[in-house]
Order: C-alpha cells, then sequence, then structure tokens
C-alpha cells in the first residue's frame, strides 16, 4: 500500500506546475507588469498628462505627515471593517443554516436574501439609501413611531458610518449563498449518525457542522476584510466621504486623488500602504487559521 | 500518462485562447479607428460628449445634418453619461487615444493642458472656424499661455431660481435683494425656507465677497483676491443667512439634500424648500419636477449688498469644444466645429441641449427660431445680460473646491468659526496652488 | 430498525415539529421582507413620476405609467435596449466558461499538489486582491493600447482565460480542501489518471461551487461598469451596465429615474433567474456515499 502511494506522490511532483501554468503565465502578464508599474509610479509625480518625474519617497513621506489626511482615512476604513466583517459573517452562517432545511418555497426565500447584494453598486441604491436615510426617510420615521429620536443619519459622523455599515450587512447575500454551497457538502450520514447518537440540534451545529466549514468561514472572513478594506461604491454613491470626512474610506481617497486631482505618483503610493496593511492583517489571519480551521484533506 | 492529458487539455485551452483573440482582433481590425481610417474615400473623424438623452439625441440629428452637408466626412460618436466620463476622458488623454473633437468641462481642461500645449492651438484654424461671434471676453476661459486649447460651446451663471407657488401661499413677495429674503422668511411657516445652496455655499460667499471688493476670490493665475477679514466676514455673512432662516442650517442641509441633485430632494419637490442657487443647466431639471405638482419655478434676480460693486454672479463656460492634439485631420474636425457653433442647421439641431450658446450669432439663431420660451427664455436673457465676474479656471479644480468645501461644511456644521474657517481656506488654497504650479 | 425509531414520533413530537415550522416561517417572512422592502419600492418608483419617486415613502404608485419601460428600452441613442443586452451577453458568457475552467485547473494544482514554491506562489495568488483596481487601470490600459486592442471585448475576456481571479482560485481551493483525499486516492488506485480525478471525482462533488463561481461571475461581470466603459468607444458595442447610465447627466437636463431605474430591474432579472436556477443545486444533499475505504 505505502509503496503504490509513494509511487503515485512521486509522479505528481511537477502535475501541479502544469496546472497552474496558465495562472502563472496570465500573472506575469496581467498582474505582474501593471503591479510593477504602479509600485514604480510611487516613486514619481506621475499627473497622467506629463512625464512622470521621479521623486524618491517623498510620497510616502507625505502620507503620514502634514494633514494625516491618509492615517484618518486608515483608521476610518478599519473601523468600517470591524463594524462590517464580523456582522456579515454571523448573519450570513446563521441565515444559511436556516435555509438550509428543506422547507417548502425555500428557494424563493434564498433569492429573497440573495437580491440585495445583487445589487451591488447599482445606481438604484444611492437613490434608495438616500430615500430610507434622509431627515425624514423611511428609517427615521419608523424611529419615531416606536418613539425614539430621528437620527441624523447623513449629518453626523458616527451615524454615516453605520449607514454606510448597513448597506454592506444588508448585501451578506454573497457570504450567504457560499455559506450555503458548503453546508451542502456536509454528508448527510454524518447528521444522520449523529441523530441516531441522540445529539441535540445545537450539538450538532457546532460540534459537526461549524467544525467542517472552517475552511469556507476562512474564506469568507479573509475575502470580506479584503473588500471591505477596499469599499468604494457605499461612501462613493452615498456619503462622498462625508461628513466632515468621517466616511473617507481609503479606496475613495484614493481614486479622488487619481482621476480628480490627477496625482497618480500620489494615489499609487497610498494603494501601496493600503496593500501593505491588508497584506499583514491577512497573514495575520493565515497564520491563525492553523489554530482553528479543519480541512478534510490534511486527515485528523 | 498524467502529463500527456493535462498537456492535451492546456493545449485545448491555449488554442481557444488563440481563437479567441484572432477572431476579436479581426472585428476589431474591421470596427478599429484611431481617426486615420480611410474607408471608400471618406474621412473618419471621431467626436466624443457626454449628456443624458435628449443632448444624444440632438447631437446625433446634428452630426446626421453635417454629414448631409460633407459627404466627404464621416463622424464616429462616442457618447456615454455623465458618471465615469471623467476616468474615461482621464485614461484616453494618458494613453493618447482620444478622439479628435471633445467635449470638454471647465473644471477639467486646466489640468490637461496646463502648458497650453495639452490640444490643439484652435488659433491655427481660424481659416474655418468663423470667431465673429465671439468677443474676447468669451475666447479668454480657453486659452492658455494665449494657446486656444476650447472654445466656449455654452455659458453659465450663477443664478437663483424660486419657487413662486409657496412664496405666494405665504403671501411673500419674489425678492430683488436681500431684504426681501428677510421678510420671505419671517412670512413663512417653521420648515419652510426661501432658499438653499447645497454644495454651493462657498460659491455664494464668494459672489457676496465679488458684490463687496468687486473682484473675484481667485485670480485667473491662482492667487487670491480677497483678505482673510474679508473672507471671514463672509464666513460670518452666511451665517447670519442662516440665522435669520433665510437658508437652513449646514445639519439640516445634509440630511435634506445630501450631497445630491435638489431636483430629487422631497422637501424642494413639496415646495418647503421654495428656491436654490444653481447653475442654468440644473434649472430645467427643478423646473420639470416642480411642474408635475403644478407649481411654478421662476428666475430671481439675484440680491446685491448695498453698495455692492457689481453683481458679482461666478460667470464661465459650462463647456468647451476642444479638439486633440494628435488629430490627424485638423481641418476636417474644424469644419464639424464650425458647424455645430456656427451653422444655423447645426445650432437648430443641437437646441438648448448644451445650455445657452456663447456664440453671439449661435444665441440669436436659437432666439428667433421660438423654440426657447418660458424659464429658458428668462434664463438665456439672464446669463447673457447680467454681469458678473468670470471664475478663474483654478477655482473649481478638484483640488481647490475639496479645501474649501471642506472648510464651509465643517463651518456650517458648527465644527469651527468663522476665524479659523477663513484661516483654513486660505492657507489650504495657497499651498494647493502651490502643488500644482511646481510641475 | 434504527431510522425506524428515529421516525417514530409521538403527537406531542408532532405538535412541536409544526409550531417550530410555523416560527420558521414567521422569521423568515419578516426577514424576507425587510431585505426585500427596498427592492420592492424600486419596483415601484420604475412606474411613477420623477416627483412622486422623491416624495413618497409608499412603494404604490399612484398611476402605472409604463413609459418608463417603453421609453427604457428605445434609449435615447441609435440603438435599443436589447442591442446592449446582447452585448453584455457575449462579454459574459465567455468570461464564465473561462473562469470555471481556469480556476478549477489552477485550483486543482494549488490543492492537491506539492511543488517547489507552492506557498509562496499561493500567497501571491491571493496577495493580487490587495492592491485597489484603480492605480493598475492605466498600465493596463497601456498595455492593451500596444496590444491594439482597444475597443474590444478582449480586454475584458482575456484575464478569465488565464484564472487572474484570485477570489474564485482561492474559493475553490477552499473546497477541495474540504474533501478527503481518500477520494482521489480510491481512484488512483483504480486506474485513473491525475485529470481523470479531478473531472469524474472532484468536480462532481464541487457542484455547488461552481455554481456560486457561475453566479458570482455572471453577477459581477454584468454589474461592471468602469472596465468596459474605458475600454469600449463604440456605442454598438457598450454594455447594459454602461447603457443603464448614458440618460444620467447629473451636470444638467432631466433625469428620466424611472426609466433609469426600470432599465435597472430588467437588468437585474437575468442575474436573479440564474440564481433561482442555480438555487435548486443547493436542493440536493450530496451523495457523497459513493466511493469509500
Amino acid at each position: 500500500m505505502k509503496k503504490e502511494q509513494k509511487k503515485v506522490k512521486g509522479k505528481r511532483k511537477y502535475t501541479g506546475l502544469i496546472y497552474i501554468a496558465p495562472w502563472l503565465i496570465g500573472f506575469c502578464i496581467f498582474t505582474l507588469y501593471p503591479f510593477i508599474s504602479s509600485l514604480v509610479l510611487s516613486f514619481t509625480n506621475y499627473d497622467l498628462i506629463s512625464k512622470p518625474k521621479f521623486i524618491g519617497i517623498d510620497n510616502y513621506i507625505k502620507l503620514f505627515t502634514g494633514n494625516k489626511e491618509f492615517t484618518k482615512s486608515l483608521i476610518a476604513t478599519l473601523k468600517y471593517v470591524v463594524l462590517t466583517v464580523p456582522a456579515q459573517l454571523v448573519f450570513a452562517l446563521f441565515i444559511a443554516f436556516i435555509l438550509n432545511f428543506k422547507l417548502k418555497g425555500i428557494n424563493l426565500y434564498r433569492t429573497a436574501y440573495y437580491i440585495p447584494s445583487i445589487l451591488g453598486g447599482n445606481v438604484a441604491v444611492s437613490i434608495l439609501w438616500r430615500f430610507l436615510f434622509s431627515g425624514n426617510g423611511l428609517v427615521n420615521q419608523i424611529l419615531e413611531t416606536i418613539g425614539l429620536k430621528s437620527v441624523g443619519w447623513l449629518s453626523n459622523p458616527t451615524a454615516a458610518m453605520l449607514c454606510i455599515a448597513i448597506l454592506k450587512v444588508w448585501q451578506f447575500g454573497s457570504c450567504m449563498v457560499i455559506f450555503l454551497a458548503a453546508l451542502k457538502e456536509i454528508p448527510t450520514e454524518l447528521y444522520e449518525a449523529a441523530q441516531v447518537d441522540g445529539a441535540k440540534k445545537w450539538t450538532i451545529f457546532f460540534k459537526i457542522t461549524v467544525p467542517l466549514i472552517t475552511p469556507t468561514i476562512f474564506f469568507n472572513l479573509v475575502m470580506q476584510l479584503v473588500n471591505g478594506m477596499q469599499e468604494f461604491n457605499a461612501p462613493y454613491l452615498i456619503t462622498q466621504g462625508g461628513p466632515l470626512k468621517s466616511t473617507y474610506l481609503a479606496s475613495l481617497m484614493i481614486y479622488e486623488n487619481s482621476f480628480k486631482f490627477y496625482k497618480m505618483g500620489y494615489a499609487s503610493a497610498m494603494s501601496w500602504v493600503l496593500f501593505i496593511i491588508i497584506m499583514l492583517l491577512t497573514t495575520i489571519l493565515f497564520k491563525s487559521s492553523n489554530k482553528w480551521v479543519y480541512y478534510a484533506d490534511e486527515g485528523e | 500518462m498524467n502529463k500527456k492529458n493535462t498537456l492535451f487539455r492546456a493545449g485545448c485551452v491555449a488554442l481557444a485562447m488563440g481563437m479567441l483573440l484572432s477572431g476579436c482582433g479581426s472585428n476589431s481590425g474591421a470596427n478599429k479607428d484611431n481617426g486615420d481610417g480611410n474607408k471608400d474615400n471618406k474621412t473618419t473623424i471621431r467626436m466624443s460628449w457626454w449628456g443624458n438623452d435628449d443632448r444624444h439625441k440632438a447631437t446625433l440629428a446634428a452630426i446626421k445634418k453635417f454629414e448631409e452637408k460633407n459627404p466627404d466626412i464621416k463622424v464616429k460618436a462616442e457618447y456615454a453619461g455623465w458618471d465615469g466620463f471623467q476616468e474615461k476622458m482621464t485614461t484616453q488623454i494618458a494613453g493618447g487615444t482620444n478622439p479628435d473633437l471633445m467635449q470638454i468641462n471647465y473644471d477639467w481642461y486646466q489640468a490637461f493642458s496646463p502648458d497650453g500645449n495639452g490640444f490643439y492651438d484652435l488659433n491655427k484654424l481660424k481659416s474655418i472656424i468663423d470667431f465673429s461671434g465671439y468677443s474676447k471676453e468669451t475666447l479668454e476661459p480657453g486659452e492658455v499661455n494665449e494657446k486656444l486649447n476650447g472654445i466656449s460651446c455654452s455659458d453659465n451663471g450663477s443664478v437663483i431660481v424660486l419657487n413662486k407657488t409657496t412664496y405666494d401661499k405665504f403671501g411673500a413677495e419674489i425678492p430683488t435683494d436681500w431684504d426681501g429674503f428677510v421678510e420671505a422668511a419671517n412670512k413663512f411657516d417653521e420648515g419652510y425656507y426661501p432658499l438653499i445652496a447645497p454644495q454651493v455655499e462657498f460659491m455664494m460667499i464668494n459672489i457676496y465677497l465679488s458684490q463687496k471688493t468687486g473682484k473675484a476670490f481667485l485670480s485667473d493665475d491662482g492667487k487670491i483676491q480677497v483678505s482673510k477679514d474679508d473672507l471671514q466676514d463672509g464666513f460670518d455673512w452666511y451665517q447670519s443667512l442662516i440665522d435669520k432662516k433665510i437658508v437652513p442650517t449646514g445639519k439640516e442641509v445634509l440630511e435634506i439634500a445630501g450631497k445630491s441633485d435638489l431636483s430629487t430632494v422631497k422637501e424642494f419637490i413639496e415646495g418647503k424648500i421654495a428656491g436654490c442657487m444653481t447653475w442654468p443647466a440644473q434649472v430645467s431639471s427643478l423646473e420639470s419636477v416642480l411642474e408635475e405638482t403644478n407649481q411654478e419655478l421662476v428666475v430671481a434676480k439675484f440680491p446685491t449688498i448695498e453698495g455692492a460693486k457689481t453683481s458679482g454672479i461666478i460667470k464661465k463656460p459650462s463647456m468647451l469644444w476642444s479638439i486633440s492634439k494628435d488629430t490627424k485631420h485638423p481641418k476636417e474636425t474644424a469644419k464639424l466645429l464650425n458647424f455645430l457653433i456656427n451653422d444655423p442647421d447645426g445650432i437648430k439641431a443641437l437646441g438648448t441641449t448644451r445650455g445657452v450658446p456663447s456664440n453671439e450669432n449661435g444665441f440669436k439663431i436659437l432666439k428667433d427660431d421660438g423654440k426657447i420660451d418660458g424659464v429658458s427664455e428668462d434664463l438665456f436673457d439672464y446669463v447673457k445680460n447680467t454681469d458678473g465676474i468670470t471664475e478663474s479656471p483654478f477655482f473649481e479644480r478638484a483640488q481647490i473646491s475639496e479645501v474649501y468645501q471642506d472648510a464651509t461644511e465643517a463651518f456650517t456644521l458648527g465644527e469651527i468659526d468663522s476665524e479659523k474657517a477663513a484661516e483654513q481656506t486660505i492657507s489650504g488654497i495657497k499651498e494647493t496652488i502651490k502643488t500644482i504650479n511646481n510641475k | 430498525m434504527q431510522t425506524q425509531a428515529i421516525q417514530s414520533t409521538s403527537v406531542h413530537h408532532k405538535k412541536k415539529i409544526r409550531w417550530s415550522t410555523f416560527f420558521r416561517y414567521v422569521l423568515l417572512t419578516v426577514i424576507a421582507f425587510l431585505m426585500l422592502y427596498p427592492i420592492i419600492w424600486l419596483l415601484g418608483a420604475s412606474f411613477k413620476s420623477n416627483a412622486e419617486i422623491f416624495s413618497s415613502i409608499g412603494f404604490w404608485p399612484k398611476h402605472f405609467n409604463f413609459d418608463a419601460y417603453v421609453n427604457g428600452w428605445k434609449t435615447g441613442t441609435e440603438f435599443t435596449f436589447g442591442t446592449y443586452f446582447i452585448n453584455s451577453f457575449k462579454i459574459v458568457i465567455p468570461k464564465v466558461i473561462f473562469t470555471l475552467s481556469s480556476c478549477s485547473l489552477t485550483a486543482y494544482g494549488f490543492a492537491r499538489f506539492e511543488f517547489p514554491y507552492k506557498n509562496v506562489l499561493f500567497g501571491f495568488v491571493i496577495a493580487t486582491l490587495f492592491l485597489p483596481a484603480v492605480v493598475t487601470r492605466i498600465p493596463m490600459y497601456i498595455l492593451w493600447k500596444n496590444l491594439d486592442l482597444l475597443d474590444t471585448y478582449v480586454p475584458l475576456i482575456a484575464n478569465t482565460i488565464f484564472a487572474q481571479e484570485p477570489f474564485f482560485v482561492f474559493m475553490m481551493v477552499q473546497f477541495m480542501r474540504g474533501i478527503p483525499r481518500e477520494y482521489d486516492e480510491a481512484a488512483i488506485i483504480d486506474g485513473c489518471n491525475s485529470f481523470q480525478v479531478l473531472i469524474k471525482i472532484l468536480l462532481p462533488i464541487l457542484k455547488p461551487a461552481l455554481v456560486n463561481v457561475t453566479l458570482f461571475q455572471f453577477l459581477w461581470s454584468i454589474n461592471d461598469f468602469l472596465t468596459p466603459l474605458i475600454y469600449i468607444s463604440s456605442v454598438e458595442k457598450y454594455p447594459i451596465s454602461i447603457a443603464l447610465k448614458m440618460a444620467m447627466d447629473t451636470s444638467g437636463g432631466v433625469t428620466p429615474w424611472n426609466q433609469i431605474i426600470a432599465m435597472s430591474i430588467i437588468g437585474l432579472l437575468p442575474s436573479i433567474i440564474l440564481f433561482f436556477l442555480g438555487s435548486k443545486q443547493f436542493m440536493d444533499g450530496i451523495q457523497a456515499g459513493g466511493i469509500k475505504g
């Protein structure tokens, strides 16, 4: 038995490389080249019109001195991530679990929960969100009906951050769909065996379901973190970074510096700082995954 | 065995990819046009603009007429909505693939052509383009370093429009000066405001300062022409408007109107916000949305302070026509440009979809044609006949507007006082101008 | 036998099930309403006039005005919305097909094989996600300009041929790693080569994940606005994401909001239908008990 396994492994040593060959080629052309370009540009004062002039690390220094706008933007972005990522994952997993049962019409419910995330950055969203959260909008009207005070969603810095966070959490559909797929991969025999052994529903959930889908939880966690750090649509469509730059997320700042102020070099430097921060956060997540993520292909 | 199969598979993918690329390549070959296509002895030139459906239809009709008169020229129209247009244009200019004739926003072209060489010098095409309908003043905004980079297509001038129905409801007269607004504010009920200036509070302050000092806030070469004390006075003056309930508080403005179009704001549609300061281009959407509920919009005289040295309204070209500096067909493109701004057929086809024509001849043709009436006619007359101050091309450049918009927002929200607001604005703008000029 | 023991229920138990089912439906419906109300409001808005859209909270229109749909379909351009729809499909369908094939292959390589620098390369896959697309836009544009492929769909599709979609590669890798290696090994012992293992064993188990890839790539590609805007200049080649915004000019003129909303809703329909169909995949449990030991 072992000898055969070794033989199999030996042949497969370079097969992997062949499978990833298309990716490798594409990476060099479509990813490496623009990445290096933007890295080089970050050391220049490129303004899209005249030829870029090398200015060393001036851009990077400017980012963290002076009016500290970028630092504030990074902090706002981190706040946004902390508000949206856990909430999204919890909702998505909870709803996916509920939707995993064979109830009649469950398909309709799944579609209903997924539709908000289809809207994405659609122009209709900006109309909608303002309609909901303006001074006399629907949300405030509901608050007043149940006896609470209306909130200045668009005029109060904290409330504005909440407003765009709610938009993101409302669109938890894609997270949910991925969890649904993962839940479906759990062999039903496991559930049946557990029920035979007399296990309760919540025990099944926490001791069987959750551990088996940790690879997916990990995936959603990383992806939502990365997406959240680069969130652009919500502040762009609804608050334009206001009020008082409280929702001026990093991606919005980078976008404005590239295509409105034409400070392409400066924007590139910002992007690379963001890159490093995201990389650090993700590395931490990856390292921690050894402790809590269970991969079925690694044996027990 | 393993490798053979995977190689086969990889080969399939490569083959498919090759076919796709060649297929698309041949497609693009047939449709590709960098302005130097010469099909059937026709010269093809490319033209770009942004707008809404009305403008698209009108411009396409104008192009058709042009092609009828010039059968040897074909025009490829590249148009889209406003959103994303600046990115697209910026990418094209950075990559050198921009069309021959372009509609350019006044705020952008200075960034695209800081030394005057960013666009084709239209002075070189004087034999084809008729400049007689333009005065020296109307040509000036398009000049950089004495090269004519763009020719003003239509004029803009800050205007105040009011909801007459609401004013009538409270028995207030349409104001002709600031005292009139105070009176109206007193007559209005709680929750009703005579005026709002969302996103343009600083413009209003600018106009106030121009009336006071006779000068624009920023000169054409980026120097601040008012003192810090004057600017502080300007912020205080705006605060007084809030205190007298002529305009809503900063907080209210954000909550009610946010940063979106006033024509989509509930309180405006219901008549609670009974007027605003805006640009002529915005007026048609405001007018139409009020019409739906039988409310009437009128153009008001821009109120002046006592002893005003000028009406102070900000005038600028709303958009300019520019020709690509790398165009391979300057003569044909110039013909098209001339058609659009001078030829009666072109002008009538375009109609009012680009606003008030800057060209005197064009303006007369449209007026005589009789298709302008009502509020549009009032607007036309207003813009043409009110003396104002031409806006510096620096004033609305994104980096600079960010400075004063941030200061104004902080001020109206009560975060900083007028002195700090003035300081912050002046020092911020000075620094930004320095960075812009240090290229 | 044992299954019978599970299935035997007392009357009391049956009542409990009925209540819990009822409760489940209530909860689901309430949340569904919260999720959907904004969309229902948008649907109603497409039948309203501009003033009504922005001033009334209720979603039921005063009069049902179908103009938005008629005018929106005709559009103010030289082509109808139908043209733009077909363009969108011309872009999206190749993208989906290429994504499915290239990402499956790449994920398989990373999930099941060992090779030098594997972890570093996988790190590169993920790191691709970390840089905001804004700053790579101009260099990529210049690259495509030099290849003379502007105003074609190639720049929009090419990266999916080469699996440059880290989201999908990562997702497939995670799903694959959730499948025990015993299945692979059993198949190999039975004489399959690596490719057959992928096609015959792994991909069938991964059907839900593949459905996800299809759904997401379809949805995101159809909604992608900025990339097509930058690369395509001929109006006849515009996809619906650009066409939707053609009537919108916030710098002047009247914007027919009902039209824009109406066409947005039409534009969403393919994605909703696709989701509905694909969601059936999630209905079937996984028949994992095929090959064992």
